[in-house]
Order: structure tokens, then C-alpha cells, then sequence
């Protein structure tokens, strides 16, 4: 996710044309004066929790992992091809912090299109869906006070299905011998 | 109802705050900050181009809902524009600082009690920057090209008691990596000095780091302070001095927490 927005940032910074393009629902005056202020920034891009201070406007990222909502999924199921096959419901939390409101508009919208953009580039990883959820209203950041006063915090929520496999050491599974010992008479 | 409280012997034992004596504490003790004042930006968006979204078939105004112009050369949109930096002494008490790790990465919040004299009552937003002290500050920038790396905060001197005498000291450590983003291993900082506006300049060639490498520096900075809390928005009183009462503003003092 990380990687995704952070060139996603990169590319609608580097294209005027396309920001434009996801902001056609504002007059063209308007966003090219976004573009020009979103230019004027570095965004510091890292997942959450990280041990060093980070300057503004800040992207970070964590994950959870849950089962899949299937309920039937067998940790060790043979699955195909020879793996074995886990399915995880993964929820991701992506988190902006900005002390300028025109800022935080521009990345809440790259964000959502960045991950239009590079939907496939997860897909060829092993993702099988990524679903946005929700995003939070804009609310200022308790205890944080920037040069420009203020700092405003808003989350974007995913929600994503992966396929994690493992592949069995010496094929293991295809020596497992499911018959019956010849020597114990199974007949009725 | 009208509610009428007793009558009460007026200078039979009676305290008076003595303000000049305060003052004059002030004057004595008090630490150097300065004090940057905050007032919201008057911008607006003015013409149909201007909005967020153009209404067709009429003509758009600006209904006062369209908050601060996003070109604006004074706020840049921001809303708030600082003016009147001064410096002057207050009490500053207090101080503590809480660093923790949570989804914005390492942060830290500090806090700060400042006792003013009744003409600098300050607004909520307003800066204080104490020019007395300093705190250790932890950044990360990319080196440019070039000899000299502006930090978000301006590097300050201190002057230390050391075993060879008093030393300056602005630079803790720089930790230099390489362009494929590893450390690099050296206990040495590079040569360095510090210009006035506390940008830091490279003064060897051979021991500069690279550009473009990522150099993780560890400094001295005066703690800037924005204004957020009054314990007593006000406390005016009357005096009696020489046997005359008269009106007297009161010391102010706020609460104020530290920039990040």
C-alpha cells in the first residue's frame, strides 16, 4: 500500500492532466490551484508505528488480518497445485496527516485513484479483491499543534482479500497414503 | 429577586497584589521568548472560478461557506497569518514532554506554563519561542546538492560545561547513509558549522555527505510553543496603594503546547 500511494503521489504530482482528470467534479481553476499546492509539498510516506519522527503531510499505513468470511477454509487443505492455501481478509488503515485542509483534499482523492490505478499490480501478487470502505471526517489531530497551528487527521479504510500459499516441502502431500493397511480386513 | 450581599469593612486587613514587584520579577527572572501573534486570514474565494464547483445557470457568489483562498499569498489558504513577533520576559514553568509511538510514528507532546505581564495577553494560536533554552531534536532529510541542509527547526548553539571548558555544541550526531539507502559506519560528524539562520554548512568536501543519500541529524533548537489553554482568562482586581484604589490588569498566564 505503501509503495502503491506513494507513486501514486508521485505520478498525479508529475501529470497535471490526469489530476485534473479526478478532479473534473470541481471547476479547473480550482484544481489547478490544488495541483500547484500539491506540488509545493514533500509527503513523508510510512507504515504506522515506526520509531522516528516523520514531517507533514504524513501517509501511514497498518494492516489487520482476520479469516476469511467463509468459515469453512482448512488451514491445511490440499488446495491447487500443489500449495496449500490460506485465504485472509486483510483491513488496511490508511492515515493522512496535514495541517492544510486543500492538502488533505488532494491526497484523500489520490489515494482512492491510486489504488484504481495499481489494482493489478495487487492482483498479480496474490490479491483476489481490494474494497474501499470508508473514510473518516476531517477532524483536527488531538495533541498535535504544527507551524501552521493546527494538524487535521483524516483515515481511509480498505478492506482486501488475499491468497497466501505454501508449497509443501518434498511434496509431501503426495505421499500420503490414505488406503486402509492391506492386513486389517475391512470386510463386513 | 434582587440579591443583595452584605456590607464589609474595606481596609481593615486587607491584601493588595503588588504588580510592580511582579514586574519587576519578571524583568529579573524571566526567560527571553518570542512571542508571535496569530490573527485568521480574511480571504476569501470572490469569483465563480474560484469555487470548488461551478453552478451552471447562475451566476456563483460566494456564499461565505467557501473558507480561505487556496492561492492566497498571505496564508496560502491556510486561514491564519502571523504578525507583531517581539520578544519579551515572562515565567515560563512547568515544561514536560511525553514522546510515544502511535500511527503518526514517533511523536511527542509537550507542554508549558507562561506567566506574562497583563500587555502580552496572547490569543489561542499565538507562538511562543523560548530564545533561552533548547531541546534535542531528531530529523531526517535528504541531503541536497549543495553544502548546506536547512532542518525544519533552526540549529542553535549551547553552550556546554565540558572538561576542556565551555564548548558550543549544535550538532549531537549525524548518522550518513549511502544511495542505496544503508548507514553507513562512522563515529565521526562530519565537519561542519552553523550559519545564523541555523542552517547547518558542510565545510570539508571530503567528508560532506552525498547528495540524494538520506543523513539523519540529531540537534539543538529553541522549543517553539503555540498558545491553547487559559487557566484564568482573566484575573483584573482593584489595588489600594498610598490609600488609593484603583483598577490594575493582573499577570496572565497560559498553558501552551509544543510544536511539532
Amino acid at each position: 500500500m505503501t509503495h502503491a500511494i506513494a507513486n501514486g503521489v508521485k505520478y498525479y504530482k508529475d501529470n497535471q492532466e490526469a489530476f485534473r482528470g479526478i478532479f473534473s467534479d470541481v471547476s479547473e481553476t480550482y484544481a489547478d490551484k490544488l495541483f500547484a499546492k500539491i506540488n509545493s509539498v514533500n509527503v513523508s510516506f510510512n507504515s504506522a508505528y515506526q520509531k522516528k519522527y516523520e514531517n507533514l503531510p504524513l501517509i501511514t499505513m497498518s494492516v489487520e488480518e482476520n479469516t476469511d468470511d467463509s468459515k469453512n477454509q482448512v488451514l491445511a487443505n490440499r488446495g491447487f497445485n500443489n500449495s496449500t492455501i490460506l485465504f485472509v481478509n486483510q483491513k488496511c488503515d490508511v492515515n493522512i496527516y496535514t495541517s492544510d485542509i486543500d492538502i488533505m483534499r488532494a491526497l484523500h482523492r489520490i489515494i482512492q485513484t491510486s489504488l484504481l490505478l495499481f489494482k493489478k499490480d495487487f492482483f498479480s501478487v496474490g490479491y483476489l479483491n481490494i474494497e474501499f470502505v470508508k473514510s473518516s471526517d476531517l477532524t483536527p489531530e488531538d495533541e498535535m499543534f504544527s507551524s501552521d497551528v493546527v494538524v487535521y487527521k483524516r483515515m481511509l479504510s480498505y478492506n482486501a482479500q488475499k491468497e497466501l500459499k505454501a508449497f509443501p516441502v518434498n511434496n509431501t502431500f503426495e505421499d500420503l497414503n490414505w488406503d486402509l493397511l492391506p492386513t486389517i480386513k475391512n470386510e463386513l | 429577586m434582587i440579591l443583595q450581599t452584605p456590607e464589609q469593612q474595606l481596609k481593615k486587613a486587607r491584601v493588595d497584589f503588588r504588580i510592580d514587584e511582579f514586574r519587576r520579577l519578571i524583568k529579573q527572572k524571566g526567560m527571553r521568548l518570542d512571542w508571535v501573534q496569530t490573527i485568521n486570514c480574511p480571504c476569501t474565494n470572490q469569483t465563480s472560478t474560484d469555487f470548488s464547483l461551478d453552478l451552471t445557470g447562475v451566476s456563483d457568489i460566494n456564499a461565505d461557506a467557501s473558507g480561505n483562498n487556496v492561492s492566497c499569498p498571505v496564508c496560502q489558504g491556510k486561514g491564519l497569518v502571523s504578525h507583531s513577533r517581539q520578544e519579551i520576559l515572562a515565567i515560563v514553568a512547568d515544561s514536560s514532554k511525553e514522546e510515544g509511538v502511535s500511527k503518526k510514528g514517533l511523536h511527542y507532546t509537550g507542554k508549558v506554563k507562561i506567566t506574562l505581564e497583563p500587555e502580552h495577553l496572547p490569543s489561542w494560536g499565538d507562538k511562543f519561542i523560548l530564545k533561552d533554552s533548547v531541546v534535542v531534536q531528531r530529523e531526517i532529510v535528504t541531503m541536497p546538492s549543495g553544502d548546506t541542509v536547512t532542518l525544519t527547526y533552526p540549529v542553535v548553539n549551547r553552550l556546554l560545561n565540558l572538561q576542556n571548558g565551555s564548548t558550543e555544541v549544535g550538532i549531537l550526531y549525524i548518522q550518513q547513509s549511502d544511495l542505496s539507502g544503508l548507514g553507513i559506519d562512522s563515529a565521526t560528524i562530519p565537519e561542519h558549522t552553523i550559519l545564523p539562520d541555523g542552517s547547518i554548512q558542510f565545510t570539508n568536501e571530503l567528508t560532506k555527505p552525498q547528495a540524494g543519500t538520506k543523513i539523519s541529524i540529531s540537534y539543538y533548537t529553541n522549543p517553539v510553543y503555540v498558545v491553547t489553554e487559559f487557566p484564568h482568562t482573566f484575573r483584573d482586581t482593584f489595588l489600594l496603594e498610598n490609600n488609593v484604589q484603583s483598577f490594575s490588569n493582573m499577570p496572565v498566564q497560559i498553558f501552551a503546547k509544543q510544536e511539532v
